[in-house]
């Protein structure tokens, strides 16, 4: 794969890469899983070294996680070759972070709520998604619920119970854990899943969430997603606790941390914490992963980290380790895994191919759904509109 | 033949500078495929291609400052049809990316300079009544604040120029005072319950005291009218029957009795009919009286009165004495709402009539007292014109010192 | 005494009147739930959902954290889910941290999710001056969020508007925000049937009517604005026609241009400030609609550009009667 973190040696940015770094480049947190109290079931190679014992998941749904996986990092690559060929308007990259939300979504019934973040299409295929779906979201296309009214990779649908995220991060912490609150009050049985990320967790809406979240105890997992940055903050400026779980303290919510890129830890652990939710209420999950490519197709990483720290996470990569791990236990092997890629592009330019030709919104649509019923003043808007659009010049 | 346009890679740059080229024309390049590295002033990037197909023409060099939105390379497709990047035939679907705005430059031509004098003036409801008229706003001076052309600077030029259709119609636009008056007589009619009662005094008193006032007057002294000396009169009766100087609550379906006598005198100017009052009449001298209606007159002629000058009139008088020719007899005066009643009084003429049971000719003033019968009734009215009647004969008794 | 059962009117307070339009809310729909700060035990700090708690118990009653943001968001969440929340801001100045929720997130949901998922909640501002509050606690906001659309706002002036204003807004499908007159919680009362029949939303009221010239307001200013249309009537006989616009987001452009083209002069007044406030707004849309009737420009009288001044404030700093005669007079005598 093309490494979108070149440091480039031209002399324009070749002196950007000298913005100072808080600290020396660390050893990756996942090879001392124990010691720093994070939650593992397999190390690098797929070999069942961790604290956690091997989850209890039939063959056929560990072979469904890990082909999503790769089906999600494949998203990823084409996603970035789309925007750079100006084809899309914007990406946001997830290499390296398809452990934890698939591992989570797997952990969860379909009946069950989940807010996701921007780096997580997977949610969307577990729950059956289809991929022309999530493409048409990316052009912002007619034929997918969100109308072509967000930005690319903002995604959601409300018929497979995945709410369409706000765009600032955390603002949905405690619209996720309000929901978690009404079922609860409700007497219904349906829990829920929020994802963001560890910049997010700075925003009065985390102390607002988690506030409540330990007053009434809702059914709900919280996991910050740690991958290391908030575009270019490291986790030493975002702040100056340890870790992100033990805030969770702070509020009387049970916390832990979790290998990020083992599939299997992150699904054991947010499968007990939704069993546990009923009783015990809210958890905090803190994974531990890292952001391997640009936050977004605007950023320049140069600016504000070195390659060779991005380099200490590739053994840690998740598809790997999770291949191993099922050709370990003869559920896969090379051949399938090319397999499993061919098709996996073929797919995504099938999908590419019939959305990009998809009609765009008309501008009237615009107005729907403002409110239930439009009020006169959108009503009159949107006819001038209209009728300036009938203009011939 | 495949127009690449050069992208915005990253929200908002409008230019980037070609590093190198990693294809030569005459490649075959793949979906995809490594085009070019190109440098913002965010970050290095190579470019893959939207397309495949066989690169034909590199339109830039390395080093060159290359716009976004500008044709960058050139790709012949299988698909052979002219193509570019971002097309789209979607209504709304306009590419979003522009290359960086051209500058926008004044050319000294293109500027009008504002011309005060040119500027006309006027309220909105004028110059849409002047478009209704048909009236050339240009051609008019404003006499109002700051130039501004007024309504009755409309009128003016409508009456003046009433041939405002072509051929042998003139029309005569219901506007300004004459449109309130044509509601406020449309009103009254169809509210109030009109009825009429006519009589005749002799108008010996009222001649003899204007006559008296007049010698006795200095030669700068104001001239005291009949109109004056009537109003007294009527003022002065009306203290003594309240129903005739009331005024209407509609709503509350009742009458308001008000002390005070603020007679209303109905004048012909030349915007129309015309109702300005005079207030306290009856606590004030013939002198100072005299004041305000000649006041009044010189204002309504000027077109100055105000709406303060129309309001609380209690009780309307109408003398067309001035205007009389013909011998009118009687008159079945409109009463100015939300008033009880109106009088009507003509000018005073030579008639034959009976005094002391014999036949003469003498000086008589005819009179109309138009009332609501809805609050009055025909006794009250008779025993009211009863009053008038006496006071008018003789006017000096009537009239206490004030 | 049982706070929810109200006197068999003879008359009802604006508070009586809000209390009683949640009581019947809550009593028709087990959806509709109340937090807020001190809502629920102490029962509003202007005692305005006293026995609520008693009646409905904690899972409808909700003492919440102090943090407006996180009252607002979890309603957002709440109403996500299906329940109606109603949430309480205890002064509308102590809402600015929960703009974002109000304005990007419950007024954005059913947009932003092509229409999957919505926000039918109501957000309680107390409001206005006259309560020596100074600029933390009279401070008018509801200009903030009348623009960029997606929140209803609703300005009730009378005892029988809150009541029947609170039964529109709980039963509203999108979030609406109810701005309460504070200043006449206690102070005005009046008569009517506790019927359960909301208010139609969007609908001003001509509450004096006058062929001179229309004076456009909302809420507790209204009543200064009456004292002035009286005070010219009698002094100089102007008939000032007064309307209530009692909505603001969807405002009455059809009263309100009605009583334009029939007397051609405008005076608007709010408490708010004068500058880009919703007096801008009416202003443009007239000019736009009655363009031909205008006589004279359209006034504005309302609070300066500062903030609402703690001891002076009341009298000052709001329009007053005074000043609001002035401004219809000035209207009336510019000569067309």
């Amino acid at each position: 794969m093309v490494s979108r973190t070149s440091s480039a040696s031209h002399s324009k940015t070749g002196d950007k890469s000298a913005t100072s770094h808080p600290s020396s480049i660390p050893v990756c947190p996942l090879a001392n899983a124990a010691a720093n109290g994070i939650r593992q079931v397999i190390d690098s190679d797929g070999h069942l070294t961790g604290d956690l014992a091997e989850p209890d998941i039939p063959n056929d749904e560990l072979i469904r996680l890990y082909e999503t996986m790769v089906l999600v990092r494949a998203i990823d690559d084409r996603g970035w070759m789309l925007q750079r060929s100006g084809r899309v308007e914007f990406w946001i990259p997830h290499r390296g972070l398809e452990a934890v939300h698939n591992a989570a979504t797997l952990a969860f019934d379909a009946k069950d709520w989940i807010w996701m973040g921007y780096r997580h299409p997977g949610v969307m295929l577990l729950r059956g998604a289809p991929l022309l779906q999530l493409f048409t979201q990316f052009f912002g296309r007619v034929g997918e619920p969100l109308k072509g009214r967000r930005l690319p990779t903002m995604m959601g649908d409300g018929r497979i119970n995945v709410v369409p995220m706000t765009t600032q991060v955390g603002s949905y912490i405690p619209h996720a854990c309000g929901a978690a609150w009404g079922a609860k009050l409700k007497g219904h049985d349906t829990r829920f899943l929020a994802i963001f990320g560890d910049g997010a967790s700075s925003r009065g809406e985390f102390h607002s969430g988690m506030n409540f979240a330990g007053i009434h105890k809702p059914p709900i997992v919280f996991i910050c997603e740690n991958n290391g940055w908030a575009i270019s903050t490291p986790q030493s400026l975002q702040t100056a606790s340890a870790t992100f779980a033990e805030k969770g303290d702070a509020y009387g919510i049970r916390n832990l941390r979790v290998d990020g890129n083992d599939p299997l830890a992150v699904y054991s652990v947010v499968r007990e914490a939704r069993e546990l939710a009923p009783e015990q209420g809210a958890s905090l999950i803190e994974a531990i992963t890292y952001r391997m490519g640009f936050h977004t197709s605007s950023d320049n990483p140069d600016l504000y980290r070195k390659q060779e720290e991005v380099a200490i996470w590739e053994p840690w990569d998740p598809l790997t380790r999770m291949r191993k791990y099922l050709t370990g236990k003869a559920l896969w092997d090379d051949a399938r895994d090319e397999a499993l890629w061919t098709r996996c592009k073929s797919d995504i330019a099938d999908a590419v191919n019939q959305a990009e030709v998809l009609d765009f919104p008309h501008p009237a649509t615009m107005f729907d759904d403002t409110f239930q019923d439009l009020t006169w003043m959108l009503e009159e808007q949107r006819a001038q509109l209209l009728a300036d659009l009938e203009e011939p010049t | 033949m495949f127009e690449f346009l050069l992208p915005d890679i990253g929200e908002g740059i409008s230019e980037a500078e070609l590093i190198s080229w990693s294809v030569q024309p005459g490649d075959y390049v793949e979906e995809d495929q490594e085009l070019a590295t190109i440098s913002t002033d965010k970050v290095n990037v190579e470019l893959p291609s939207p397309r495949a197909g066989t690169v034909r023409e590199l339109c830039w060099q390395p080093g060159d400052i290359v716009k976004v939105g500008a044709v960058f390379l050139r790709i012949e497709t299988s698909a052979g049809a002219d193509d570019t990047s971002h097309q789209s035939d979607s209504p709304g679907g306009q590419p979003h990316k522009v290359a960086s705005p051209a500058r926008i430059v004044v050319s000294p031509e293109s500027t009008t300079p504002l011309n005060r004098d040119n500027a006309i003036v006027a309220a909105p409801s004028t110059r849409k009544l002047a478009q209704r008229l048909g009236i050339d706003l240009s051609t008019i001076a404003g006499s109002g604040q700051d130039g501004r052309i007024l309504t009755r600077d409309l009128e003016a030029t409508a009456a003046a120029s009433p041939s405002l259709k072509a051929g042998s119609v003139r029309c005569e636009a219901l506007i300004g005072a004459r449109s309130a008056m044509a509601e406020r007589m449309a009103y009254s009619v169809h509210t109030l319950a009109h009825s009429t009662m006519s009589f005749e005094v002799p108008g010996d008193g009222l001649l003899a005291l204007r006559e008296r006032l007049a010698s006795a007057a200095r030669a700068d002294d104001i001239k005291i009218s009949m109109s004056v000396i009537l109003s007294k009169c009527v003022a002065s009766v009306l203290t003594r029957h309240g129903r005739f100087n009331a005024t209407i609550d509609e709503e509350a379906r009742s009458l308001l009795l008000h002390d005070e006598v603020n007679l209303g005198l109905a004048l012909a100017s030349g915007r129309g009919l015309s109702v300005p009052v005079l207030r306290d009449v009856h606590n004030k001298g013939l002198t100072e009286l005299a004041r305000e209606v000649s006041d009044i007159v010189i204002r309504g002629r000027n077109g100055q009165l105000q709406l303060k000058d129309y309001r609380d009139g209690t009780f309307t008088l109408s003398n067309t004495g001035n205007l009389e020719q013909a011998a009118i007899l009687s008159a079945r005066p409109v009463i100015n709402a939300p008033q009880t009643a109106i009088l009507w009084v003509s000018k005073i003429k030579t008639r034959p009539r009976v005094t002391d049971d014999r036949l003469e000719a003498g000086p008589m003033m005819n009179c109309s007292l138009s009332f609501d019968h809805r609050f009055i009734d025909g006794a009250d009215s008779v025993n009211f014109i009863n009053e008038l009647a006496l006071c008018f004969e003789r006017p000096e008794q009537a009239l206490a010192p004030a | 005494m049982s706070a929810v059962s109200i006197a068999a009117s003879n008359e009802t307070t604006v508070l009586e009147a809000l209390k009683a339009g949640m009581a019947h809310a809550m009593e028709a729909d087990p959806d509709v739930i109340l937090l807020g700060e001190d809502v629920a035990r102490a029962g509003g700090i202007f005692r305005t959902s006293t026995g609520l708690f008693e009646r409905f118990g904690p899972e409808r009653v909700i003492d919440t954290p102090l943090d407006e943001k996180g009252i607002v968001a979890h309603g957002v969440g709440l109403s996500l889910y299906g329940l109606k929340p109603i949430v309480e801001i205890q002064f509308s100045g102590f809402i600015h941290d929960a703009f974002e929720h109000i304005m990007f997130c419950a007024a954005r949901y059913r947009w932003s999710t092509g229409g999957q998922y919505s926000c039918p909640m109501v957000i309680r501002a107390p409001s206005y001056g006259g309560i020596k509050g100074g600029f933390w606690h009279s401070q008018s906001v509801e200009a903030y969020f009348v623009h960029h659309g997606g929140v209803k706002i609703l300005c009730p002036s009378t005892p029988e508007d809150a009541y029947r204003m609170m039964l529109a807004a709980v039963a509203d499908p999108d979030p609406v925000l109810l701005v309460e007159p504070v200043p006449l919680y206690r102070s005005l009362s009046s008569s009517f049937e506790l019927d359960g029949v909301p208010a139609i939303i969007g609908q001003a009221a001509v509450t004096r009517g006058g062929r001179d010239v229309t004076a456009l307001t909302y809420g507790p200013i209204r009543y200064q604005v009456e004292q002035a249309a009286r005070e010219v009537a009698e002094k100089s006989g102007i008939e000032t026609e007064v309307i209530d616009l009692r909505t603001l987001i969807p405002y009455d452009i059809e009263t309100i241009v009605q009583s334009v083209k029939k007397t051609g002069r405008v005076v608007i007044v709010h408490e708010a400030p004068l500058s880009m406030g919703f007096g801008a707004e009416l202003a443009a849309v007239i000019q736009e609609k009655a363009f031909g009737y205008l006589h004279a420009p359209i006034q504005r009288v309302a609070a300066p550009d500062v903030p609402y001044h703690f001891s002076i404030g009341d009298e000052h700093y709001r329009p007053n009667a005074k000043r609001i005669r002035l401004a219809i007079k000035r209207s009336m005598e510019f000569e067309f």
